[in-house]
């Protein structure tokens, strides 16, 4: 189901490590209105959709949230 | 470089938009599927990224399971940086 | 947001005082400040009906900008302002 490349899709450098901003960005992420459990939702309601379109959609937007994987924001 | 080997930064930092023009094309056809423009976008990035990830992987290692090459007698795709380590990304 | 949840008496006895408050009026309701009519572009739409423009292919950006920009679709590029989301404020 997923194909995995050795790249982030928007490279990363963290020049000036800071918890505070590394906190915001986790809170984002995760918990129940973060990034990753919205990413769950349109990957779970694509089985029942029943417009082909609306199916893509939810898939492909569904698929970015795991890019947000690569924390480099954790590197502090 | 006294080869013609591509240089690697200049050559991920492609491959990086590149993908990024398809991934954003990729949306865009999911809500319209028979736009001729859009269709035509996504063939000519298409070809390109899958030059860019092919060369890449000559030069430097595979970047995805499909460019990885099983002539070398080594299993390369662990040999080159992940995304989180130094020099990855 | 605004809190329109401001009841006097409820307020004053949240607050842990039995007396009235000497806070002004306007220090415990918020002001109204609506400045969308200058730049309300739905003014002759109907009411109660949600509209999603349809989007066309048009002002693509190079690849390079578009990846910079996070779109290559330059009506969606959209960078923060923090200026209360007025349209086609550039």
């Amino acid at each position: 189901m997923w194909n995995y490349e050795k790249r982030l899709q928007h490279p990363v450098k963290i020049t000036q490590p800071n918890p505070e901003i590394a906190q915001v960005i986790i809170s984002q992420f995760g918990g129940p209105d973060g990034e990753l459990a919205a990413s769950m939702r349109y990957l779970s309601q694509r089985y029942t959709m029943p417009y082909n379109e609306v199916t893509g959609i939810l898939t492909d937007i569904g698929r970015e949230a795991p890019e947000m994987f690569h924390l480099r924001g954790l590197q502090f | 470089m006294s080869d013609n080997r591509p240089c690697r930064e200049e050559l991920f930092e492609w491959i990086n938009v590149v993908s990024f023009s398809v991934d954003d094309v990729k949306l865009y056809l999911d809500t319209h599927p028979c736009d001729r423009d859009a269709l035509e976008y996504f063939e000519e990035f298409k070809k390109q990224r899958v030059q860019a990830l092919k060369e890449y992987a000559k030069y430097y290692g595979p970047l995805t399971i499909d460019t990885a090459c099983t002539p070398a007698e080594r299993w390369a795709w662990i040999d080159n940086p992940w995304p989180w380590q130094e020099g990855g990304c | 947001m605004p809190n329109y949840r401001y009841n006097q008496q409820d307020f004053s006895r949240r607050r842990g005082c039995g007396q009235p408050s000497s806070v002004t009026p306007e220090a415990i309701y918020p002001v109204c400040r609506d400045s969308r009519s200058s730049c309300d572009e739905l003014n002759n739409m109907p009411l109660a009906m949600a509209y999603v423009p349809w989007q066309e292919w048009r002002n693509i950006y190079e690849a390079e900008k578009g990846f910079h920009c996070g779109t290559i679709f330059e009506e969606l590029n959209k960078p923060f302002r923090g200026i209360g989301g007025c349209q086609n404020v550039r």
